[in-house]
């Protein structure tokens, strides 16, 4: 087997909070990504999956703190800033981002912003550039006259289909998702899954999903990882996850999403995450959890492994069957 | 609809020289042994005894002609005073407000491309100063430093005897060097302090974040992705300012003696001289529109979300 593609290692991100007290978004987050992986960051609103996908790519400019190591094919990346990740942008990972209803300029047709992210050998002439950039729109399923709209002429599911031709453009080998379907109704979800999950399949290419719906991560990943307040509280392949989670925030999550045909009673997670500019004595989770013991609120659990491939933080794990 | 506010901006201007106490004629009633019949006889010579109504169908039916009455002061139409005026107003105006806006955009951006810099800081701070600055103060400025080393007054020199076409302009540019700086000093702070509010806004949008994780590099996403978003506002704010060096103009063109439209609107207050501020308030209207009517065009050509 191929070396990972990309490597995270407990990665950290503050920002520079209100009165001075900072936001630690993401506590030590660590995943690998191999070519053809298809991986899920999973959780709540605000549980720090967008700011450690931005991190990763060294997106997060200078009101974000960042540490810990991202390594690009074993190449430390994160130290040298812009300067170190700039070779690895779009040719090696790109994006879709979170509301792409925004991501496209709108005084620019579609067609050039897919071509100037064309490998440079490809856009020869400004003809041959807007030919791949229809012929890339065509793959995602809209005709290659769209090159010459501007982003306002087209529906909410035609701008995510084009941020998906253009996150192609340079041919990488991960390509991030986040939350690429939530602006859309059903319909459009779907065929958009169905896309990537096509794109993933034809080009080789790793996925990282990001979202909070179980159901569409179930479709397309075969790994999660499920975050909570800033850390990983449990990860391991998507189908164990969901018929025996070992952590109790996997569990309510689940609990929570409504998936069709089964006959079981929907529930929401009560309470709310905690803050995040205080430091957090025991098990981040611990307000919510429906079973706690004395030592949640003594010690942060750690991320152990609790069956094969399977690894999670909860201190009484070993006695949730 | 550029005319429809000019049709409302000539009617304006019709009726405020009407609702003024006293017509033309009442000041003659001041000069010794005129008599009420020679009063009456000047009125229906100028057709001041007609109806309002009456008047001010004449009164749109001569400037449909082009006419604009004769002043007071010289006995010239109107018109030729005020297009000789125009004539020099225009390129003094527009050199200055040309440079004011190339140095003010790109002034902007650098400070809103290396926010929180100390070059950021300095561009801002020197920006606000000029803008605080009155334009009369930094005219006088500007005279007592560079007073000896460009001509410090009116727009040729009176002494040059048959002057070619070459050596004509190369005087005139000379003469517009001074006051032109003037104009662009008093907007480029405004300008420069504009785009950088315009530009930190455009680089806080989502397509900015898309454009640096495609890995282009800053100079690319200023030119591709931020400046023409950033020129929707300026633009409409540069139209709107035009408005503001109008009045700015009477000021400069006091200073440095310049026979431009400014000065002849302050000798024409000075002098009484009706026909020719009605005539002025009027091309000074028309120039505010049609700037405005230009920054819609500007507005129409970069945006594609707008249509006509
Ligand atoms: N620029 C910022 N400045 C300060 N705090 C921030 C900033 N961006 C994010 N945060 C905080 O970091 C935490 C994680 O936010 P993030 O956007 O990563 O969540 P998310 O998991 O992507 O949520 P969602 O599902 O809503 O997209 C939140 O508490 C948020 O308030
Ligand atoms: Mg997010």
């Amino acid at each position: 087997m191929k070396g990972p593609v990309l490597e995270v290692r407990d990665l950290h991100v503050w920002f520079d909070g209100p009165g001075g007290r900072d936001v630690h978004a993401v506590r030590g987050v660590s995943f690998d990504v191999r070519p053809g992986d298809r991986l899920a960051l999973v959780g709540e609103s605000g549980c720090g999956k967008t700011t450690t996908v931005l991190a990763v790519l060294g997106l997060l400019g200078a009101a974000a703190s960042v540490s810990g190591s991202v390594r690009v094919d074993g190449q430390e990346v994160l130290p040298g800033g812009d300067a170190a990740m700039a070779p690895y942008r779009w040719g090696d990972l790109s994006i879709v981002f979170q509301g792409a209803l925004n991501a496209l300029n709108p005084v620019r047709t579609v067609g050039s912003q897919i071509a100037e992210v064309l490998p440079r050998d490809r856009r020869v002439s400004r003809r041959a550039a807007l030919r791949q950039a229809g012929e890339l729109l065509e793959r995602v399923g809209m005709a290659a006259r769209n090159v010459a709209r501007y982003p306002h002429e087209l529906s909410g599911g035609m701008r995510q289909r084009a941020c998906i031709a253009m996150a192609l453009a340079g041919e990488p080998r991960v390509l991030f998702a986040d939350e690429p379907t939530t602006a859309l109704d059903v319909v459009v979800q779907a065929q958009i899954l169905e896309l990537l999950d096509r794109l993933a399949d034809e080009l080789g290419l790793a996925v990282v999903l990001i979202s909070h719906d179980l159901g569409l991560v179930g479709q397309l990943c075969d790994r999660a990882m499920v975050m909570y307040a800033g850390r990983a509280v449990e990860e391991g392949p998507t189908v164990g996850l969901y018929t025996a989670p070992r952590h109790p925030y996997t569990r309510l999550l689940y609990e929570a999403t409504p998936v069709l045909g089964a006959e079981r009673p929907l529930r929401s997670i009560g309470g709310g995450p905690p803050a995040l500019d205080v430091p957090l004595a025991g098990c981040a989770f611990r307000s919510r959890c429906p079973d706690t013991e004395d030592r949640c609120s003594l010690t942060e659990p750690a991320l152990t492994p609790v069956a094969p491939a399977r690894r999670a933080a909860c201190h009484l794990t070993g006695r949730t069957p | 609809m550029a005319l429809i506010t000019i049709f409302c901006a000539v009617s304006l201007n019709f009726l405020l020289f009407r609702v003024v106490p006293g017509d033309a004629v009442s000041n003659l009633a001041r000069v010794p042994n005129s008599t009420v019949a020679q009063q009456q006889a000047l009125r229906h010579e100028f057709g001041l005894d007609r109806s309002i109504g009456a008047q001010y169908v004449a009164y749109l039916r001569e400037l449909a002609h082009g006419n604009l009455g004769r002043s007071f002061a010289n006995g010239q139409p109107v018109s030729k005073n005020l297009g000789e005026a125009l004539g020099n107003t225009l390129p003094m105006v527009l050199l200055g407000t040309v440079v004011a806006i190339v140095a003010g955009i790109a002034t902007g951006v650098l400070g809103a491309v290396r926010r929180g810099t100390r070059t950021d800081r300095a561009l801002t701070v020197s920006s606000l100063a000029v803008y605080a600055l009155p334009a009369q103060w930094v005219g006088l400025l500007l005279l007592f430093l560079l007073g000896g080393v460009f001509p410090s007054g009116g727009r040729v020199d009176e002494f040059l005897i048959e002057p070619s076409a070459w050596q004509h302009a190369v005087d005139v540019l000379w003469h517009m060097t001074l006051p032109s700086l003037v104009v662009g000093l008093t907007l480029f702070g405004q300008y420069a302090l504009l785009t950088r509010t315009a530009t930190l806004e455009t680089l806080s949008e989502d397509y900015v974040l898309t454009a640096r994780a495609k890995g282009l590099s800053t100079p690319r996403i200023v030119r591709r992705h931020v400046l023409r978003n950033a020129m929707l506002p300026i633009s409409t704010m540069i139209a709107l300012t035009l408005g503001s060096v109008v009045g700015g103009v009477v000021l400069i063109e006091t200073v440095f003696s310049w026979p431009g439209i400014g000065r002849a609107v302050y000798s024409a207050v000075t002098s009484r001289d009706y026909p020719m501020l009605q005539g002025a308030f009027l091309v000074l209207t028309v120039v505010v529109v049609v700037c405005n009517y230009v920054s819609d065009l500007v507005c129409l050509r970069l945006d594609p979300r707008i249509t006509a």
